[in-house]
C-alpha cells in the first residue's frame, strides 16, 4: 500500500509544517505578513528569495464537505471548470500567459477548500492577479462546456478509483468510519452524482462561494509585501465583496458501538494488506493538545524505520513487508489518524492484525517513553525546517491552516504544539481515541481460493 | 489530493525498472538548465574529491547529494533486484555499528538520509540542519565506506523484496509494465525484471562485491547546497568520500537495441484502459537532445497546453491525462506518449493520438507554436529544477553527470533558441515514422485494436 506511505510522509509535513525554533524565526520567517482588502480577501505574503520565482495560489474556504446532499463531486467538478475561459478571458489565454513564461499552474479540491496555483517569474505576478481575479466572477459555463469536462472527471475518478483495489476500498473505508460527517463522502464525488450535476446548481455553487470574502490569496517567494499590496488592490480589490455566508458547521458523529470493517476481495491483490483508521479532534479544535499527541504518537508508532510497527512487525517478528502509522491533520472538522501494515505472506494476515493491536494496546496502558518521546520531538522540529525549503510546500502550509480553522495567530506555532506535548498527553489520547467506537478497518484480500472439483 | 487537476501523474511509470525516478527525472524530461542565475563554485579537495556547490549562509539546512554510476542496469543476468537490495541495505548497518545500533544514532540526530537506484546510478541525499552536520556525516561516511550487510538484515530485506514482487504479481499495470520492458529491452539488462528466484539467488557477498565495484571517487558526482563554505565543504568531502577507493570497476552495459513495432496487450476486465506508445528518440548528450526536448513539449508537455492534451481533453473529453516524455539516458533515448481512457473508447482514444502525432510529423509545428515551446523551456528550469534546497542539489549532481559545465546555465537558453521549425520536422519525421511499441493494459482483448 504505497499510498498510505505517502500519506504519511505528506500528512506530518504539511500538518507540522509552520513551526520554526527562534533562529529559524528570524532567518526564515520573519517577513510573513498578513493584510486584509476592502473587500474581504485575506492576504498572506511569505518572503523567501532565492531563486527569482513565485507561488501565487488562491484558496477558497468551499470543499467537498459544504456540497448539499445529492450534490457530491460538485467542488471538484467547478474546480475544472474554472480553466475553461472568462468572458474577459477566452479558453486557453490564461494557460498561454503561464507558460508562455516557464511557468506551472494546476488546482487542488479536497474536503475543505479548493485552491488555484500558479509558479511564474516575479515579472508574471500581476497578470496572474488579474487573471485569477477575473476567474472569480466572469467565468462563461455553457452546457458544452460542463459536458465535455464531466466526461473529464468521469475519467479522473475510472483513474483514481474505480480502476484500482486500493482506491475501491479506500472509499469504503471512509463511508464506513464516517457516518454522519461529509468525510464519508468522495471528494471526486459518487459517479452517479457526478453524471447528474446541472448547469444551474454549478452556477449557483459559483456565485455562493467563489467571492473574495470567501477567499485567501498566499504569495510566497521573491516578492515584497508592499508590491504584492499594491498588484491586490489593484487586481482582486476591484471585485465586489459577496453575501456573508453562514459558518461552516457540518453533521458530527454519533457514538457508535458495532465495530466497522470492510473488506474487498480482488484478483489483482496477491497478498493482502490491511489498515485501521480513526477520526479523532481536528488540528485547529478545542481539544488541540489531544490532536498534537496523536501527531507526535503517529511518529513514534509508524513515522519509519525506527517506528514500533515497523521495528515490531517488519525488523523482529518478520510478518511484514511494511507497517506504519500516519495522520491527515489538514481537516475543519476531524483529523484521521490510522495505521496500516502489508503481510509478508498471506497467511501472516492474521498475525499481522494481532502485532497491530498488540503495539496500540501497549501505547494504550504503558504510553511511551520519555526518551521516545524527545527523540520523535527532535525529528519532527527538523523536519518542519526541512519543509519550508520548498516555496510551494511554505504556501500550502499557511493556505491549509487558514482553510481548516486556524487564524494568523497559529502561524509559527507549530514547533511549540509539539514541544509542549507529554507522555501523559499521548497515553490519555490514544485511550479515550483510538477506540473501536472511533475506527472502521479496511481488509483488501486476494481472491478467497477456488474450491477443488472434489470428483 | 482528490482534485489534483495535473497530467504529470503517470508520466515515469516506464521505469518500472528502478526504484526511484528523481535522478532519471532531472537526467531526461528536464535536461535543459537554466538561464536563472546561479552562483556554482567548483571545489576539490585535497584528495582530488570534487563537488559544485552554491552556497546560500540564509539557508538553515545544508544538503549533499551524490551518485555514483552504476544502477540496476548492472544487474547481473539470473540476479535481477541486485542494486536494488544493495541500496537498501546502506543504512542497515557499517562499521562497528550494526543495523539497530546505526539507524538509532542516525535517526536521533533529526537529519535525514535516502538512498536510490536507478537505472545507471546509485545515488543519496543527505539533509542537515547546518549546525549539525558533523555526526551525520560521520555516519553517511560509514555507509558509504563500510556497508556491513549483516546477515540478518540481508535476509529480512531480501524476504521483504520478494513479498514485493508477490504482492504485484497479479496486477496487470505491473505485469503491462514488465511486458513492455522485455518488448522494447529483450535481452538487455533493462529488458529483465527482479523475480522471486533472481531475489533467492542473490548472496551477501554479492552485494559486498557489488559495493566494492560501484562505491568510489572515479565515478561519483557531489552536488552541496545551503548554508556552507568552500572551505567546509572541502573538508568533508575528505572525510565522507576521501577514503573510498579511487576507480571503480562497473560493467560495461552497451545502450539497448530498442525493439519497436511490438504490441502487449494486459487484459483485463476493468473501467478504464491505460495505453503508452513508445517511439524512438535521442539521448541527453545527443546534439538533438533540445529538438527532441521541444518535440515532447509541444506533444505533451508539462503545461496545460498541448497537442495531445488538447484532442484528447479539451476537444473530446476522452481523457484526464495525456502526455508525451522524454525518457533519455546519456547515450539512448525513447519517447512515451501515455493516456487513459474509459475501455469502449481506448480504440478511438488510440486514434484520435496517433492523428495528433501524425500531423505533427507531417506538418511540424508552426513558427508560433515552436516559440511557445522555447519560451516554456527556457523559462521553466527555476521552477522545475531549483524549487528547494534538495533540487537544486540534485540538479547539480545531474549537470556533472552529463559533463555539462558550469557555464551551461548559461548555454542552454542558446541552445534552444537554435533550434529551428526545419529541425523540428526533420527528427519529429524519423521518430514517428517508426511505428511505436504499444502497452495497452484494460479490458481489451489482445486483436481488439
Amino acid at each position: 500500500m504505497k499510498f498510505l506511505s505517502l500519506v504519511t510522509a505528506l500528512c506530518l509535513f504539511v500538518g507540522a509544517a509552520h513551526a520554526q525554533d527562534t533562529a529559524q524565526q528570524e532567518t526564515a520567517n520573519m517577513e510573513v505578513e498578513t493584510f486584509m482588502l476592502d473587500n474581504g480577501l485575506e492576504v498572506v505574503v511569505i518572503p523567501q528569495r532565492r531563486v527569482p520565482v513565485v507561488t501565487h495560489m488562491l484558496w477558497y474556504k468551499v470543499g467537498s464537505a459544504d456540497e448539499a446532499p445529492g450534490h457530491s463531486g460538485i467542488a471538484h467538478l467547478f474546480e475544472h471548470l474554472m480553466f475553461k475561459g472568462t468572458s474577459n478571458n477566452g479558453p486557453g489565454v490564461f494557460d498561454a500567459a503561464v507558460k508562455s513564461v516557464g511557468g506551472e499552474q494546476n488546482a487542488f479540491t479536497s474536503y475543505d477548500f479548493t485552491a488555484y496555483y500558479q509558479q511564474v517569474p516575479p515579472d508574471a505576478l500581476e497578470d496572474m492577479m488579474r487573471l485569477e481575479a477575473d476567474r472569480m466572477r466572469n467565468l462563461v459555463l455553457t452546457d458544452e462546456v460542463i459536458e465535455t469536462e464531466r466526461q473529464v472527471v468521469i475519467e479522473e475518478r475510472l483513474m483514481r478509483v474505480d480502476n484500482r483495489p486500493s482506491g475501491i476500498l479506500r472509499e469504503a473505508i471512509n463511508a464506513a468510519l464516517y457516518r454522519n460527517s461529509p468525510y464519508g463522502r468522495p471528494v471526486i464525488g459518487w459517479m452517479h452524482e457526478i453524471e447528474a450535476l446541472t448547469r444551474e446548481q454549478l452556477i449557483a455553487f459559483y456565485d455562493r462561494y467563489y467571492r473574495p470574502n470567501n477567499a485567501v490569496l498566499v504569495v510566497a517567494g521573491d516578492v515584497d509585501v508592499e508590491s504584492v499590496r499594491e498588484l491586490a488592490e489593484k487586481t482582486y480589490g476591484q471585485l465586489e465583496t459577496g453575501p456573508e455566508l453562514p459558518p461552516r458547521e457540518r453533521p458530527t458523529e454519533p457514538p457508535a458501538r458495532p465495530e466497522r470493517e470492510v473488506r474487498l476481495h480482488d484478483p489483482r491483490a496477491n497478498l493482502p494488506s490491511f489498515t485501521l483508521n480513526w477520526f479523532t479532534p481536528a488540528y485547529f479544535s478545542e481539544q488541540r493538545e489531544t490532536a498534537d499527541a496523536l501527531l507526535v504518537l503517529s511518529e513514534i508508532l509508524g513515522g519509519g524505520e525506527r517506528s514500533r510497527l515497523h521495528q515490531a512487525l517488519v525488523v523482529e517478528q518478520r510478518i511484514a513487508s511494511a507497517a506504519g502509522a500516519f495522520m491527515d491533520v489538514n481537516r475543519l472538522d476531524y483529523a484521521q489518524f490510522g495505521v496500516y501494515a502489508q503481510p509478508i505472506e498471506t497467511r501472516e494476515l492474521d498475525a499481522v492484525e494481532q502485532a497491530v493491536n498488540e503495539e496500540l494496546q501497549k501505547v494504550i496502558e504503558n504510553g511511551i517513553s520519555e526518551s521516545e518521546l524527545e527523540t520523535a520531538k527532535k525529528v519532527l522540529a527538523s523536519r518542519l525546517i526541512f519543509s519550508q525549503e520548498n516555496q510551494m510546500s511554505r504556501a500550502r502550509e499557511y493556505g491549509t491552516m487558514l482553510m481548516t480553522g486556524g487564524t494568523v495567530e497559529d502561524f509559527g506555532k507549530t514547533r511549540e504544539r509539539i514541544e509542549a506535548v507529554t507522555v501523559d498527553d499521548i497515553r490519555e489520547a490514544a485511550q479515550n481515541y483510538l477506540t473501536t467506537q472511533r475506527s472502521a478497518a479496511g481488509y483488501l484480500l486476494p481472491e478467497p481460493p477456488q474450491e477443488e472439483d472434489p470428483a | 489530493m482528490k482534485g489534483y487537476r495535473s497530467m504529470k501523474l503517470q508520466s515515469l511509470s516506464h521505469h518500472a525498472a528502478s526504484s526511484i525516478a528523481l535522478l532519471a527525472l532531472a537526467l531526461s524530461a528536464f535536461v535543459l538548465p537554466a538561464h536563472a542565475e546561479l552562483d556554482i563554485a567548483e571545489v576539490t579537495s585535497e584528495r582530488d574529491v570534487t563537488a559544485w556547490l552554491v552556497e546560500d549562509p540564509t539557508d538553515p539546512m545544508v544538503v549533499i547529494s551524490f551518485a555514483f554510476l552504476g544502477g540496476t542496469s548492472q544487474d547481473p543476468e539470473g540476479k535481477e533486484g541486485m542494486t536494488d537490495l544493495m541500496t537498501s541495505l546502506l543504512n542497515e548497518g557499517a562499521g562497528d555499528l550494526d543495523s539497530s545500533a546505526f539507524q538509532q544514532r542516525f535517526y536521533e540526530t533529526g537529519a535525514d538520509l535516502s538512498f536510490r537506484s536507478s537505472r545507471e546510478l546509485v545515488a543519496g541525499t543527505i539533509r542537515m540542519l547546518a549546525d549539525e552536520t558533523e555526526e551525520p556525516l560521520e555516519l553517511l561516511k560509514l555507509a558509504l565506506t563500510e556497508p556491513r550487510f549483516d546477515e540478518a538484515p540481508f535476509t529480512r530485506e531480501q524476504s521483504v523484496a520478494i513479498s514485493r514482487v508477490r504482492a504485484e504479481a497479479n496486477d496487470p499495470d505491473d505485469q503491462g509494465q514488465r511486458a513492455l520492458m522485455a518488448a522494447l529491452y529483450g535481452d538487455h539488462p533493462l529488458g529483465r525484471q527482479a523475480t522471486v528466484e533472481s531475489l533467492q539467488e542473490i548472496t551477501r557477498d554479492d552485494l559486498a562485491s557489488l559495493h566494492e565495484k560501484t562505491f568510489a571517487r572515479s565515478d561519483l558526482f557531489i552536488g552541496a547546497v545551503g548554508n556552507i563554505d568552500q572551505e567546509r565543504l572541502a573538508t568533508i568531502l575528505d572525510e565522507v568520500f576521501g577514503d573510498l577507493p579511487a576507480e571503480a570497476d562497473p560493467a560495461d552495459v552497451p545502450p539497448p537495441d530498442i525493439n519497436f513495432g511490438k504490441k502487449v496487450v494486459q487484459t483485463y476486465d476493468r473501467p478504464q484502459s491505460s495505453i503508452q506508445m513508445v517511439y524512438p528518440a535521442v539521448g541527453a548528450k545527443d546534439a538533438e537532445i533540445y529538438t527532441a526536448s521541444l518535440i515532447a513539449e509541444m506533444l505533451g508537455g508539462s503545461g496545460l497546453v498541448s497537442r495531445l492534451f488538447e484532442a484528447l481533453r479539451e476537444e473530446r473529453g476522452l481523457t484526464y491525462s495525456a502526455g508525451a516524455y522524454l525518457d533519455s539516458a546519456p547515450e539512448w533515448g525513447d519517447l512515451t506518449v501515455n493516456f487513459s481512457t474509459r475501455g469502449d473508447q481506448t480504440e478511438q482514444a488510440i486514434d484520435a493520438a496517433q492523428q495528433v502525432i501524425e500531423e505533427f510529423a507531417t506538418d511540424g509545428p508552426s513558427q508560433e507554436e515552436l516559440d511557445g515551446a522555447k519560451q516554456y523551456s527556457i523559462g521553466s528550469y527555476a521552477i522545475s529544477q531549483l524549487s528547494s534546497t534538495s533540487a537544486i542539489a540534485r540538479t547539480l549532481v545531474g549537470l556533472q553527470r552529463l559533463g555539462r559545465g558550469r557555464d551551461y546555465l548559461e548555454r542552454r537558453v542558446e541552445l534552444f533558441d537554435a533550434v529551428t521549425v526545419e529541425d523540428v520536422q526533420d527528427l519529429a519525421r524519423q521518430m514517428f515514422s517508426v511505428e511505436p511499441t504499444t502497452l495497452i493494459v484494460g479490458p481489451v482483448e489482445d486483436g481488439d485494436q
